[in-house]
């Protein structure tokens, strides 16, 4: 138990980096009605940028930045494929994600992962100084959502925000639709790239493989997060926040499941379970639970029939 | 003034289920015309307006506004010039937002969205609450519900009214569209609208020179500067001309015939306060006669009967159903002669 309960500041950490990247699928997911597979090329984009620059003895916050503009890179891609290629968006972005997997491996310089010596590189977080780390990232997620917040309240993000929810509205009231797409897309995964790069300053590595099911992670803690918290208040900086919560939940479950045991072979499974769980029951509801009501209350009406 | 001239649309072209949707229309409005379109289904009334507003692009023709022709503009930049409403209300505005919200995305048709500025702009949210009013909904005491908790006709009034709002354009747009909509040289509207701006401003100059050497208190100084300022606007925003051009799909199909009936009678009342010009379509035939100084019929991609002001103000359903049947077995004889 207390081999548990010593694991759960890191796996504070970790939820914290993911639940960046979850805020960057919740963009593009929830508020452009955009489902985007680019991220698991760009989170792993956003690593490996990251080490390269500091191997190559760049500041850490300038591997940050760095990361999080490479980041914006791969969501341009995938935004002009969609709107000025006609490419349905989900392809759209399994292309990028394809070509990022050449891209990472040639920016590593061939190699499949890198890493960084964080004893005597400086890092902004690491899994040496959990604390601290915890620390630093919850202002930095803290921040992450503030800015959103704002910037979705301009005029611009509101603009954003009508094209994801009405784009013939948004078309009939002037607003460059295909602009705030691609716009949208950038933001989206230059997070899910800071978030990358955050992750491979914590673990002192970046790997080509290391984006592999972000994105469903990521969906992991919007569903979650939406789930739990969307009767609370519809605000947006609610909103946005309760996709940290969700990422936070999913680590919880996440860690407990590998306390008790589980093969952890089977985590990717149980992802995407947690996932599917959490988009098909609002549906079910929708459709089983008055099928049900109905049937109940004819078979009562039946009764009294015959009792007629 | 819009004209449309020649214009032609063909849905899958080169297959088996190729469509001549629009054959070829001719239709000109002159500014503050309230025409009403009516017409079979299929006959090509939303794919008319569609085209208008710039949803499809035709195959041939042109749209003019002002003898200036729109039809290389994309949707959206033509927004500022034609206000639209749909027979969808869930198409017109952004469910998950607020009223004040989506009022204030109309507001800012054809401008630019900054990053600098808020959505929201409480300076802006009297005339919203003003204008709300003049609907007699209740609207104005739900700015802040999301539209999607609103009723379809409460949904079709709103965006009725996002469609004919817009804020005052800037200088520098005003300038933009004179010359754009400008029937004629081009160079000749730039001289003109420039040397007039000129003309103001050094006269705004000059007041304000007098002010600042005036030795009056602080407070009526900037009384009169504003009073200059004012001035000076009101002769720039003598060219501002654009006026959006009201396009009505339909928007009153999905409504009960009471809510209809109030959608359209606000719609009137908004027509002919800003004396619009309006295209609206409709299934009813009563309205197509109530309303407008002008009515079409189309059939098969044509427009078949055109009937205007005086003759317009005696037509009777009657006489308008006559028309309507002629019409299609025309079109029916028509294509039993050639056999499709």
């Amino acid at each position: 138990m207390l081999e548990y309960l010593a694991s759960l500041p890191g796996a504070l950490c970790l939820a914290l980096i993911w639940s960046i990247m979850a805020i960057g699928v919740f963009i593009t997911f929830k508020v452009l009605n955009v489902a985007d597979l680019t991220v698991d090329g760009s989170f792993a984009t956003g690593g490996i940028v990251c080490v390269v620059v500091m191997a190559h003895g760049g500041h850490f916050a300038l591997a940050l930045l760095l990361g999080f503009l490479a980041g914006l890179l791969c969501g341009l891609v995938t935004g002009l494929l969609y709107t000025c290629l006609g490419i349905p968006p989900i392809l759209a972005g399994i292309l990028t994600q394809l070509a990022l997997w050449s891209i990472n491996l040639k920016i590593a310089g061939g190699k499949a992962n890198l890493a960084i010596n964080a004893r005597l590189t400086p890092v902004l977080v690491s899994q040496l100084n959990i604390y601290n780390s915890l620390w630093i990232l919850a202002i930095i997620l803290v921040a992450v959502a503030g800015l959103l917040y704002l910037f979705f309240g301009t005029e611009l993000g509101a603009s954003i925000r009508a094209t994801g929810n009405n784009p013939h509205m948004s078309k009939a009231q002037g607003i460059n639709t295909k602009f705030n797409i691609v716009l949208g897309l950038m933001i989206s995964n230059g997070l899910v790239a800071l978030s990358g790069a955050l992750l491979a300053q914590y673990q002192g590595f970046a790997d080509i493989n290391m984006g592999r099911g972000a994105i469903v992670i990521g969906l992991c803690a919007v569903v979650i997060g939406t789930a739990i918290f969307s009767k609370v208040s519809p605000n947006f900086l609610v909103r946005l926040l309760s996709v940290g919560a969700g990422s936070l939940i999913y680590y919880i479950v996440y860690q407990t499941v590998v306390f008790i045991g589980l093969d952890t072979d089977l985590l990717k499974m149980l992802a995407a379970v947690i996932v599917a769980l959490f988009l098909g029951i609002p549906y079910l509801q929708k459709t089983i639970v008055p099928r049900v009501k109905k049937w109940k209350k004819n078979k009562e009406l039946l009764k009294e029939g015959s009792n007629v | 003034m819009i004209e449309l001239k020649g214009i032609r649309k063909v849905f899958n072209p080169g297959t088996s289920s190729e469509t001549v949707a629009i054959n070829n229309v001719n239709l000109k409005l002159e500014s503050g015309d309230f025409i009403t379109v009516i017409g079979g289904n299929g006959a090509g009334k939303s794919t008319l307006l569609n085209i208008v507003s710039g949803s499809y692009e035709a195959d041939e023709g042109l749209i003019l506004l002002n003898n200036n022709d729109v039809s290389r503009l994309p949707e959206f930049k033509r927004a500022p010039y034609f206000g639209r409403v749909f027979q969808d209300p869930m198409m017109g505005t952004a469910g998950d937002m607020t009223v004040l919200e989506n009022l204030s995305l109309a507001f800012r048709r054809g401008m630019r969205r900054s990053l600098f500025r808020w959505s929201c702009h409480t300076q802006d949210k009297e005339f919203f609450i003003e204008q709300l009013k003049t609907l007699g909904l209740g609207l104005e005491n739900r700015l802040n519900e999301k539209v999607g908790l609103l009723s379809g006709g409460q949904r079709q009034a709103l965006t009725l009214l996002m469609a004919t709002i817009r804020r005052e354009p800037s200088h520098h747009m005003i300038r933009r569209d004179y010359v754009r909509f400008y029937d004629g040289d081009k160079k000749l509207a730039k001289d003109e609208f420039d040397k007039a701006f000129k003309e103001a401003k050094e006269e705004f100059k000059k007041r304000k020179a007098e002010i600042k050497s005036s030795n009056a208190s602080k407070e009526e100084k900037k009384a009169q500067l504003k009073e200059a300022f004012e001035k000076f606007d009101k002769k720039v925003r003598v060219f501002d001309l654009t006026k959006p051009v009201l396009l009505l799909d339909e928007h009153t199909a999905a409504l009960d015939p009471k809510t209809a009936a109030k959608v359209l009678e606000i719609t009137d009342e908004i027509v002919k306060k800003n004396s619009l010009t309006t295209i609206m379509i409709t299934h009813n035939m009563k309205d197509a006669i109530k309303y407008g100084n002008r009515l079409i019929m189309m059939s098969k991609g044509n427009i078949v009967v055109d009937i205007n002001g005086e003759e317009k103000k005696k037509l009777t359903i009657e006489q308008l159903l006559e028309m309507f049947n002629q019409a299609s077995n025309d079109m029916l004889s028509d294509s039993a002669i050639l056999g499709d």
